[in-house]
């Protein structure tokens, strides 16, 4: 048996042994970088040019974009995709009737039976009179240039969201974000229900990049007004371009005017002659994403934070537009995270993000009233239609009937992935 | 979690024997000596261990502690064995093991400029330790020991994706970040401890 002093050498051995060994470790630290980015791909023009437009049947929804309701039917975008068109005669079991696949769409408006979409660069003008037939009319060509990576070569730049994940830490410079353009934050749709004599134009939300207004179909990009003369609706034609400063984001008409909210503050355009849309006024504000809603005599205007709008804040401003030359904020009001709008008389309904759907009365704007708020309800943008109410959100399109302003009821949703 | 409950299910044999057998507290308190990118680093270290003697020269429980790291506290959980040569002796070696997760229970998310988000998660503790144990009456003992922690512990920083919609961020899902950054880091001490220890 081996005795108790060589036992304790053992023991004070294997204690030294550690000292050496472990006082000599390190520490170690591994760095991954994850990154969401968006790769540049770059696309041949004729690729999708040759391409036919395929009208397929009635599909669930994946990811909407934008609403636009002209006559009976419900349109549905879906960014990068295509547009859903849902028979909405009744707004209590709307049904899918098809789906035009046009990749590298953002935009719709809709004019006497025209349907107006981008396609990357190019405006398409669809025959929708028979909404099971629809044809392609017309290819307004190179029409959107701002995507061209090199217009001679007909190339154009898309980008595509790809997960890098990377040891090295030169990663870091990775660059985020995606042109304002095709980003869906700037959901689309377009303008008031309005009527000029041979015109019928539907009805879009208040965050639409589309709207048309005498004749003449507008569309913004991120730094652009672009005009198009629409008066023969198979026949779009462009006009001309206004170079607006940056972050522009939405487009409202009224009346004679367009109202373009950026996220720098609200410009409003005099659009009486409507080729040539002249600048009246803007107002400025702190940099927010900021959709426009308007009446005779006020704008409603949200203001919202996110990162695209990063030194945003939450807040409702009305102003007084009774001289559209000189638009002055009456009161700004405290808002959750509000997103698109839409007016109906007396009430104000909006979208407030993932906080719901709220409701106000703002029958004396300088002291608001609620009316309701639909917590559960997570939307983006509300198209106040002469059936119902329309409301976009993340899960899909409910409708609500709304002809008591105090109390929503719902109709229908149609939900992500279902008919 | 998953280290939790392997330890507890090699330790049920003991432990869940129905046999009342003594319990035992070790607590001990000491330093971790380590080097990393700055030099040599000497942190705080203290932690107990709860559990039994199942036979006469062995103890194992349940142990909690608390190591202070260079910007991060860490809160190790989980379980400690004990093997005593000579118990009945005033003077004993002894060796011990301890296995367990490291939280970062007491570290908060943090919000920095542009919205940056940096936040610390725990990981594996493992720590081999021999040393020698004086007694000091019938059922106390002086322990002394050196031993070899290892400790795993991540920090990240993240900077949000833009998403209205998400309720709540979750660090592993790569799609609610535009960018995000992991530091694995490895704490690979050099532990010395005084202890004491009761029945």
């Amino acid at each position: 048996m081996e005795s108790r002093y060589t036992q304790s050498l053992r023991w004070i051995g294997a204690a030294i042994f550690m000292l050496i060994v472990f006082s000599s470790c390190e520490d170690k630290v591994v760095t991954t970088y994850t990154y969401k980015t968006q790769v540049p791909v770059m696309l041949q023009v004729n690729t999708f040019r040759e391409a036919e437009i395929i009208i397929e049947p009635g599909k669930p929804l994946d990811s909407p974009g934008k609403i636009y309701i002209y006559g009976d039917y419900l349109f549905i975008s879906e960014p990068d995709k295509g547009i859903h068109i849902l028979d909405n005669s009744n707004p209590r079991s709307p049904s899918a009737l098809n789906f035009i696949n046009i990749p590298g769409t953002a935009d719709l408006a809709i004019n006497n039976h025209i349907l107006y979409a981008d396609n990357y660069v190019d405006l398409l003008a669809f025959d929708i009179s028979n909404p099971k037939e629809i044809q392609l009319v017309k290819r307004e060509e190179d029409v959107f240039p701002n995507l061209y990576s090199n217009a001679e070569t007909g190339t154009i730049m898309t980008f595509k969201d790809t997960l890098i994940t990377s040891t090295e830490p030169t990663m870091h410079m990775g660059w985020w974000g995606r042109p304002a353009f095709r980003t869906d934050m700037m959901a689309f749709g377009a303008q008031s229900a309005s009527a000029s004599a041979a015109q019928s134009y539907g009805q879009g939300g208040s965050m639409a990049r589309f709207t048309l207004l005498n004749g003449h179909l507008y569309t913004v990009d991120d730094h652009k007004l672009r005009v198009f003369d629409v008066m023969n609706p198979v026949d779009p034609n462009y006009l001309k371009e206004i170079s607006l400063g940056w972050g522009i984001e939405t487009i409202f008409p009224y009346k004679n005017n367009l109202f373009i909210g950026s996220m720098t503050g609200m410009f409003i355009f005099d659009a009486s002659s409507p080729a040539n849309p002249s600048l009246m006024s803007s107002y400025q504000h702190v940099t927010a994403c900021d959709p426009v809603v308007v009446n005779d005599t006020h704008a409603f205007v949200t203001l919202r934070s996110g990162v695209m709008c990063r030194f945003g804040v939450d807040e409702l401003h009305i102003l007084d537009i009774t001289n559209l030359h000189v638009p002055k904020l009456l009161k700004a009001y405290p808002m959750d995270n509000p997103h698109g709008l839409g007016l109906s008389g007396e009430h104000l309904y909006i979208a407030e993000g993932k906080h719901g759907l709220k409701s106000f009365s703002v029958a004396d704007v300088m002291s608001l009233k609620a009316v309701e708020h639909l917590k559960d309800l997570r939307s983006v943008d509300i198209i106040p239609g002469p059936k119902s109410l329309i409301v976009i959100g993340p899960d899909g399109v409910c409708q609500f009937d709304y002809q008591d302003p105090g109390k929503l009821s719902e109709l229908s949703c149609i939900s992500i992935g279902f008919q | 979690m998953k280290i939790f409950l392997l330890t507890y299910l090699l330790v049920c044999p003991f432990f869940c024997s129905g046999q009342a057998l003594p319990y035992i507290h070790h607590t001990e308190i000491g330093v971790l000596m380590g080097k990393d990118a700055f030099g040599q680093r000497g942190n705080f270290s203290v932690q107990t261990l709860q559990g039994v003697r199942f036979d006469r020269h062995q103890e194992m429980g349940f142990l909690i502690g608390l190591d202070s790291y260079p910007g991060i506290t860490i809160m190790p959980i989980g379980m400690g064995w004990r093997g005593i040569i000579y118990p009945q002796n005033w003077f004993s070696w002894y060796g011990g093991f301890d296995l367990g997760y490291g939280s970062t229970i007491l570290e908060r998310m943090e919000l920095g400029d542009w919205g940056l988000h940096s936040w610390f998660e725990g990981g594996i503790m493992y720590q081999p330790s021999i040393g020698f144990r004086l007694r000091s009456n019938g059922n106390s003992t002086f322990t002394f020991s050196l031993g070899y922690k290892h400790q795993v512990a991540n920090y990240y920083e993240g900077m949000p994706s833009e998403d209205p919609w998400r309720e709540r961020l979750d660090p592993r899902d790569p799609v609610h970040w535009t960018s995000l950054r992991r530091d694995r880091m490895v704490f690979r001490n050099l532990s010395i401890k005084v202890g004491y220890a009761w029945r």
